[in-house]
C-alpha cells in the first residue's frame, strides 16, 4: 500500500479499525500509542463488537473427549464453509483436571469454564487469549443433621454440575451462576443412603467474589446445547413428576435482579417420553429443539419461544441415522451426532446432509461431544495471556495463513 | 409521472453540476436534510466531493435504489458481487470514497468502502501499517519490543512457532520452504537453500545469504559467495506469507 494524498481523519481511521479481527488489532497495538490506548476503551470495543454481531464472525469450538486418555480438547472448526469446517487447531485445558471442564457461554464472546467436581472456574475470552482464573468460592457448606439418624452426616461430595454464564447490563457486569450439590451420608454406615442439599453461588467480575443466593424450589435437571444465556436471562431444563405425570418446565434466572423464575413448556411442543426437548439460543431468543425417543429416520423440530409465546421455526424431516443434534453454527447450520458417532451438518440452505471429515468417531468417546459457539472480541476480563500451563494450543496441517 | 421523477441539482467542489432522481440523492441523509429543509429548487453545493467522486457514489446510490425498488432484477448474491466491483479502485480514491460516504452520511457505502479498507490491512505488519495512514511511531524502541513481547501470538503468522511447514510452491523460483527452528527458516528454491540467518533481523533485509547445495551431496554446503545476493521482495513477502516472527 502507497503513503496516501492526505490522511483520513481519526474517526474514520478507528472505523475502519473496528472492523478488524482481533489478531490484527492485537499486532496493531505496536502502530502508536494512540492506537494501543484507543483499542481499549469501552466505545471501540463495543464497536468492533458489534461488527463482530453483525457480520457474523462466529467461531466453532467442538468440544470432544479422546477415548483413550478421557482428555477432553476443544476443536476449533473453520467457519468458511467451503473448507467443510477442517479443524484448524486443537486447544487443551490443563487448567482443569483431565483437561474437562464444562463450558458455559458465550456472552459477548467470552466463556465461562467451569470444572464440575472442584471449586475450579475461569473466564476466557479466546479472541484476546486472555484468561481470568477465578477465585474459590469459600462459601461455608452448611451442616446437615438427619433426624432419622439423629446424627450430623458427613459432607462426603460436592458437585458443580449446572452454571451460566452471562451479563447484567445495569451493573455492566459479567456474572456467573453456579448450582452446588452437596452430598452427606452417615459415615458410620458401611453402605450409606446419601442425603443431598444444594446452594447457588453467583460471582461478580466486578467484585470478583461469590456470594451464596436462595436456592430456587426447582433444580436444573438437563443439560443445554451450546449457549443457555440470552437477552439478560439464564435458562435450564428442568422438571416436575414422576414418569407418568412429567412435565418439562425452564427454570430461568435474571441476571439483573438476580430471581429465579419458572417458565412452562407448552404440551402442544412435545415432552418426554415421547420427545426429547434440548434447550438453546437460536437467532438471539430461547428455543428448544423437539425430536422423537423413538426411531431411526429422526425428524427435528425448532421451536422458539418470545414472551410466553411458542412458535415453530421449521422443521428437519427424517434425516436417517442422526442420533441428536449438536447445536447451530453459522447461517443455520445444524450439527449433528449420528448412530457411528460421526459429526454431520445439515446445511439449511440446500438441505443437504454432509459429514464433517474430522474423525470424530476414530476413539473418541461418543457422549461427551458438544458444539459451543462464540463471536470474536476485545472485551477484557482482568486476567492474564493464555499460558501453556493452563492453556494448550495446537495448530493443524490446515490451519491456514491467518492474518 | 410521480414523486420519482423529481429531479435535484448537485454542485461539486470542482463545479460540476448533477441532476439526479431525488430517490436517488436522498440515500445520501445529509442531502435528504437540505432537501427537505431548504428550498426544493435550488442547487445543493457538496463543497466536500468532487465531481468524480459523486459520479461514482450516483452510481453506487442508483444501483441500490432501483434493486431495492425491484426496477432491477439483481440478487442479493449479484448486488454483493457489484459492490465488490465498486470498490475495486485505487487507494487514494477508496479513501476519497470514504471521506465523502461520511460527509454525505450514506451508511451502507460507508460500511462497504471501510470493511474494504480494513480487509485490506488486516493481515499487513505495523511498519506498513504506519505508511498507509501516515502515522508517526511514538514508541521508544524498548517500549514497542515490550509490546511486541505481550502480544506475540498475534505475529506469528501460522500460531505457532517450531511447527513444520513443508509447502509446495507454485512460484517458479521456489520449490519447498521448511522451518527448522524458533529463529531460522530453511527455504529450498530449485538447487539451493537459502538459509535465513535471524528472522527477527529479516524485517528490514532486502538481501540474505544464498547457500548452494553442492552436486555431491557428501560435500558441505557452500556458501555461494562472501557478498550477499539481493533477492527481489517478491521473495520477502513470499517468505513472510509463509511463516516468521516479525
Amino acid at each position: 500500500m502507497q503513503r496516501p494524498r492526505f490522511e483520513l481523519p481519526e474517526a474514520l481511521v478507528m472505523e475502519i479499525l473496528s472492523k478488524l479481527p482481533v489478531k490484527s488489532l492485537t499486532r496493531f497495538n505496536c502502530v502508536c500509542k494512540y492506537w494501543c490506548s484507543s483499542f481499549q476503551t469501552p466505545h471501540f470495543i463495543s464497536n468492533n463488537y458489534h461488527n463482530n454481531l453483525e457480520n457474523n464472525n462466529l467461531n466453532l469450538l467442538l468440544s470432544r473427549c479422546d477415548g483413550n486418555t478421557f482428555q477432553r480438547y476443544f476443536s476449533q472448526l473453520s467457519n468458511e464453509k467451503y473448507q467443510n469446517y477442517i479443524v484448524k487447531q486443537n486447544i487443551h485445558l490443563p487448567f482443569f483436571e483431565d483437561d474437562s471442564p464444562y463450558v458455559y457461554g458465550a456472552c459477548h464472546g467470552l466463556l465461562c469454564l467451569l470444572d464440575p467436581l472442584k471449586d475450579k472456574a475461569a473466564i476466557w475470552n479466546p479472541s484476546t487469549r486472555e484468561f481470568k482464573i477465578l477465585p474459590p468460592s469459600s462459601i461455608q457448606r452448611p451442616p446437615y443433621f438427619s433426624p432419622f439418624e439423629e446424627t450430623y452426616l458427613t459432607l462426603d461430595d460436592v458437585d458443580f454440575n449446572h452454571a451460566a454464564f452471562g451479563f447484567d447490563s445495569k451493573t455492566d457486569d459479567y456474572k456467573v451462576i453456579r448450582f452446588v450439590t452437596l452430598t452427606f451420608v452417615n459415615s458410620e454406615e458401611q453402605y450409606p443412603h446419601p442425603h443431598f442439599m444444594y446452594q447457588v453461588e453467583l460471582y461478580s467480575l466486578r467484585s470478583n467474589s461469590w456470594q451464596e443466593i436462595p436456592c430456587p424450589d426447582y433444580k436444573p435437571t438437563g443439560t443445554t446445547l451450546g449457549n443457555n444465556y440470552v437477552d439478560g436471562i439464564c435458562y435450564w431444563k428442568t422438571e416436575t413428576g414422576a414418569y407418568l405425570d412429567f412435565r418439562g418446565l425452564i427454570l430461568s434466572f435474571d441476571m439483573g435482579n438476580e430471581k429465579f423464575s419458572i417458565l412452562p413448556i407448552p404440551e402442544f411442543v412435545g415432552s418426554f417420553p415421547e420427545y426429547f426437548v434440548n434447550l438453546l439460543v437460536f437467532n438471539g431468543s430461547l428455543g428448544a429443539i423437539v425430536y422423537p425417543t423413538e426411531g431411526i429416520d429422526t425428524s427435528f423440530d425448532l421451536w422458539v419461544t418470545s414472551e410466553g409465546v411458542w412458535t415453530k421455526q421449521f422443521n428437519i424431516k427424517s434425516i436417517s441415522g442422526v442420533v441428536r443434534p449438536l447445536g447451530f453454527g453459522k447461517n443455520g447450520d445444524l450439527f449433528l451426532r449420528d448412530a457411528n458417532d460421526e459429526v454431520l451438518v445439515f446445511d439449511a440452505s440446500t438441505q443437504e446432509l454432509k459429514e464433517l471429515e474430522i474423525n470424530t468417531y476414530l476413539d473418541h468417546h461418543r457422549f461427551a461431544i458438544s458444539l459451543h459457539t462464540y463471536l470474536e472480541s476485545l472485551v477484557h476480563i482482568n486476567g492474564i495471556q493464555e499460558v501453556e500451563k493452563y492453556v494448550i494450543r495446537q495448530p493443524t496441517r490446515n490451519a491456514s495463513n491467518e492474518y | 409521472m410521480g414523486s420519482t421523477s423529481t429531479k435535484i441539482k448537485l454542485r461539486t467542489s470542482d463545479q460540476k453540476v448533477f441532476e439526479v432522481e431525488k430517490a436517488v440523492a436522498v440515500q445520501s441523509q445529509t442531502i435528504k436534510y437540505i432537501y427537505e429543509n431548504g428550498c426544493p429548487d435550488s442547487v445543493i453545493h457538496v463543497h466536500s466531493v468532487s465531481g468524480d467522486i459523486l459520479s461514482k457514489i450516483l452510481d453506487y446510490c442508483k444501483k441500490h435504489v432501483n434493486s431495492a425498488a425491484g426496477k432491477e432484477d439483481i440478487s442479493p448474491e449479484e448486488l454483493y458481487e457489484w459492490d465488490a466491483n465498486f470498490v475495486k479502485v485505487d487507494q487514494n480514491t477508496l479513501f476519497d470514497l470514504i471521506l465523502a460516504a461520511n460527509c454525505l452520511k450514506i451508511e451502507s457505502l460507508l460500511d462497504l468502502t471501510c470493511q474494504t479498507v480494513a480487509n485490506m490491512i488486516k493481515g499487513k505488519r505495523p511498519e506498513e501499517i504506519r505508511t498507509t495512514f501516515n502515522i508517526k511511531n511514538d514508541y521508544t524502541i524498548e517500549a514497542e519490543e515490550a509490546v511486541r513481547r505481550e502480544n506475540k501470538w498475534a505475529f506469528d503468522m501460522l500460531g505457532g512457532v517450531g511447527t513444520m511447514v513443508i509447502e509446495e510452491l507454485a512460484d517458479d523460483t521456489m520449490s519447498k520452504c521448511v522451518t527448522n527452528t524458533k529463529s531460522r527458516v530453511c527455504v529450498i528454491a530449485a538447487n539451493q537453500i537459502v538459509m535465513m540467518r535471524s528472522i527477527s533481523k529479516l524485517a528490514n533485509k532486502k538481501s540474505i545469504d544464498v547457500y548452494k547445495q553442492p552436486q555431491n551431496p557428501t560435500t558441505p554446503r557452500i556458501k555461494e559467495s562472501v557478498k550477499q545476493r539481493n533477492v527481489g521482495t517478491g521473495f520477502i513477502e513470499l517468505f513472510f506469507h509463509f511463516k516468521c516472527k516479525m
